[in-house]
């Protein structure tokens, strides 16, 4: 059943997602064309035209805004409108467990922040890539990773790896932390926005307030603050490993703690309008 | 016969409002069941705590002998009083997502009756106009092979001519081995299909009678009893 709900999740998404990114790349490509053209012939609009001139431009930025916009928004969307109002009645009464519906949601909109942070960075390579591209990355990249190894910090593929995985969970950790907060507003009658809202703040400061609490207990236990560790060069790798799986590790935790509460109340305290 | 729909000593407290004050309740299997009432009497509360869209606040509500869950979802088919389906989905798109997911809908009949009542198949439901969105939720309901049907306000919104329509669909899907619990208020129109009536007002049921015995004992319709019980 997991399966079917992912399917019809796409089918429903996908009629926003693909036409949005399918439209913010053909722009990219009109932007990169439109560069060419105004470089080749070396073209100045004055005045007015000038503006006009910015028009692919502006574009291109509001589609990229929109691109990773659209991400949350129809993340929020779909699972309030689709578990929380008039469509609900379908969701929940379909013959599957409240953890495919979650699961399902939570899977694609995960998928849709993947491909639209993919989207984004072909689009940047669309906009600026030539044949000496590569050299120049290779150049770049030569020079920061000498500078960073003379500091102390040395940027392996472990390090890569650590970034995915910890971007991985952060990702799916915000989703959830959504997920909370909308499922909050089943306790509201008539405000379940600022419900909703609050909700949503109310876990993030509490997600703080551990965070901090959690940076004093490392601080004193290596007997040193935050900051007088992360200036010390001897410690940047070891110190890089903490920060990245102790967040991941406490991302995994709330997470967890938060899915089971959102599966708590939509199993056993629903309440649809 | 084991009751396929069971309340007992149900209650369903919204804030300080008492929607449901403790109702106990049995329907079999076999049977057209009309569940009447004023507005805001609770019939839609108890029809959402029997597909679990909301949870009692204490006693319970059996379908099949169990608490709604996944399970009761398989043999109970539900229409809700208001427009749950993805508006930006074609008929056909809603076809296939049925099909998809219960096991018993068949989605040949369904479309058959789409065909026939001039349903276009590939228009969104947000084109549709309300009575037609009405028809293709309650064909969708209706193609089911459920053991309950559970119908909020099937005729609430649509002109005399299609709810015979309606009322005639119902019939002619409905087996001997479902039970059909429609609610309304429009008893005129569906009490020629009924084979059992329940009366509830104010969160309580007052009355619980076959249609044969209104007629026969009371000598009255259901519309003239209901007219003289609920009378303002």
């Amino acid at each position: 059943m997991l399966k079917k709900l992912i399917h019809h999740e796409f089918i429903a998404t996908g009629r926003i997602f693909l036409p949005l990114c399918g439209a913010f790349l053909v722009m990219s490509i009109l932007l990169r064309v439109y560069t060419e053209i105004q470089n080749a012939w070396s073209i100045k609009l004055p005045g007015w035209l000038g503006v006009i001139g910015a028009i692919p431009t502006i574009l291109y930025v509001l589609l990229f805004i929109a691109v990773l916009a659209a991400t949350v928004i129809v993340a929020i969307l779909r699972f309030y409108k689709n578990l929380m109002s008039e469509e609900g009645y379908l969701m929940f009464t379909l013959p599957v467990k409240v953890h495919q519906l979650m699961n399902s949601k939570l899977i694609v909109a995960t998928v849709w922040s993947i491909v639209s942070g993919l989207v984004c960075i072909l689009s940047i390579f669309i906009l600026v890539v030539t044949p000496d591209t590569f050299s120049t990355i290779d150049y770049w990249w030569n020079i920061i990773y000498t500078s960073a190894a003379q500091q102390g910090l040395y940027l392996t593929g472990w390090l890569a790896f650590e970034l995915v995985v910890s971007t991985l969970i952060g990702v799916v950790g915000s989703l959830i932390m959504i997920y909370a907060a909308i499922a909050a507003t089943n306790f509201s009658g008539n405000h379940k926005v600022l419900m909703g809202i609050g909700a949503y703040v109310a876990i993030n400061i509490v997600l703080q307030t551990i965070t901090s609490i959690a940076m004093t207990i490392v601080g004193v236990a290596f007997n040193q603050t935050f900051s007088e560790m992360l200036l010390d060069s001897r410690n940047y790798m070891g110190f890089l490993d903490l920060i990245i799986w102790g967040s991941c590790a406490m991302t995994v935790v709330t997470s967890v703690l938060l899915y089971w509460g959102t599966h708590w109340v939509l199993k056993h305290k629903l309440n649809l309008n | 016969m084991s009751a396929i729909l069971e309340c007992r000593n149900l209650v369903k407290q919204y804030g300080y409002f008492q929607a449901l004050k403790g109702i106990n309740l049995s329907i079999e299997k076999g049977k057209i069941i009309g569940l009447l009432g004023p507005n805001g009497s609770g019939k839609s509360t108890l029809i959402k705590l029997a597909n679990g869209l909301i949870t009692p606040t204490s006693g319970e509500i059996l379908i099949d002998g169990k608490a709604p869950g996944e399970e009761s979802k398989k043999i109970v088919s539900y229409l809700p009083d208001k427009n749950y389906l993805n508006e930006w989905m074609t008929v056909e798109q809603l076809v296939r997502f049925f099909h998809d997911f219960y096991e018993d809908f068949d989605a040949h009949a369904a479309l058959e009756m789409m065909a026939r009542l001039g349903v276009r198949t590939g228009d969104r439901l947000k084109n549709l106009s309300k009575g037609t969105k009405e028809k293709v939720q309650l064909i969708l309901v209706m193609s089911r092979k459920a053991q309950l049907y559970l119908l909020d306000e099937p005729i609430g919104g649509v002109d005399p001519a299609a709810r015979d329509y309606i009322l005639h669909t119902i019939i002619s899907n409905y087996n001997e081995e479902a039970a059909v619990v429609i609610s309304t208020h429009l008893i005129s129109d569906v009490e020629s299909i009924l084979d059992e009536v329940i009366f509830i007002s104010q969160g309580e049921i007052v009355l619980t009678s076959s249609v044969d015995d209104i007629r026969e004992q009371q000598d009255q319709s259901v519309d003239g009893l209901f007219r003289e019980v609920f009378k303002c």
